[in-house]
């Protein structure tokens, strides 16, 4: 349950047909309860929601909040690996745990993945994710500099086909 | 708990009186916690809803009541046929209300309504929908843009 914030109600009249309504209610402005587009924006894709930071700068910071990131890597799990967390803020964050390894795994699984996998995808995923974390250590320890965004070569694995 | 055949009266802001079948009452969380503490004997005075908003709300209530035994294809689509009946701005406020009353599956429901929508649009068409001020500096768009720029690229 989402906090509720206090907004008065000026409608006067009531009429039963939707259309009629429009000028005699005030018009909503979706900014304005932050708790509500969070719940919004938390039921977008990732795709859409990289788009929606674009847009404005709430939008733009509610798109960085590591909750709706969390909650797209295990939105098919049920119920979802909270024990997790702290690792996974250690590691870097869900955001990047989705960037670097949910959504390859996902996307290299294909149409053969399996609802009963889903278990077995987070833990993929999460080892995955220890790898990207002990690459990005020793590149930020040889360069002297931190590696940032750039993908660890062992992952490379998931974006492009391999032979075996 | 009394019998399901009570009633319980609701009072919207515009001062609209309706009596609900207490197991239609009772999807909203907030009404069903009342009701367990037995503060629900008399009218429930909602200050932040309207009538109309209300009826919306206890029409999808009822049909999830009467829809107990359906399908859940079923119910499924009786929620699509609802939903989309709904313009943007009453969209909205149906949301404020199903938060207030805690109604969770309509909650659900409206707001990904409202994400469906939002899916698919480019920022500005974002923008143009929901009236939002574009308030980032050319700079900052750009720098935002670029280190999302895989979601532009619809190829992708």
């Amino acid at each position: 349950m989402v906090q509720y914030h206090h907004r008065g109600c000026h409608r006067q009249g009531n009429h039963e047909t939707v259309g009629e309504n429009k000028e005699k209610r005030p018009k909503f402005f979706i900014n304005d309860h932050v708790d509500i587009l969070i719940e919004i924006l938390k039921r977008l894709d990732c795709r859409s929601l990289c788009v929606a930071a674009s847009v404005c700068r709430l939008w733009c910071t509610i798109a960085r909040n590591d909750s709706l990131w969390e909650n797209l890597c295990f939105r098919h799990v049920s119920p979802p690996p909270t024990s997790v967390r702290s690792v996974v803020l250690a590691l870097g964050g869900y955001k990047r745990l989705y960037m670097g390894c949910v959504r390859p795994v996902r996307s290299r699984l294909g149409r053969a993945r399996r609802a009963s996998w889903a278990r077995d995808e987070v833990q993929l995923s999460l080892s995955l994710f220890c790898v990207d974390y002990y690459e990005r250590l020793g590149g930020s320890n040889s360069n002297g500099r931190v590696v940032g965004e750039s993908s660890p070569s062992s992952l490379m694995f998931l974006c492009k086909p391999v032979n075996v | 708990m009394a019998s399901t055949l009570k009633k319980i009266i609701l009072k919207s802001c515009d001062g609209k009186i309706l009596e609900v079948e207490e197991a239609v009452a009772v999807q909203s969380q907030m009404i069903k916690n009342m009701i367990e503490d037995d503060c629900a004997n008399e009218e429930i005075p909602l200050p932040d809803i309207t009538g109309e908003i209300l009826s919306m709300i206890i029409e999808y209530c009822k049909m999830h009541v009467d829809g107990e035994n359906n399908s859940n294809n079923e119910l499924i689509a009786r929620d699509a046929d609802f939903i989309t009946r709904v313009d943007l701005n009453t969209l909205y406020y149906l949301i404020v209300a199903a938060n207030f009353l805690n109604v969770k599956s309509l909650l659900d429901l409206t707001c990904q309504r409202v994400a469906d929508i939002i899916k698919g649009k480019s920022p500005e068409e974002i923008r143009l929908t929901f009236n939002i001020k574009n308030d980032f500096t050319p700079e900052e768009e750009e720098e935002i843009r670029k280190k999302n720029a895989w979601a532009f690229d619809y190829k992708d």
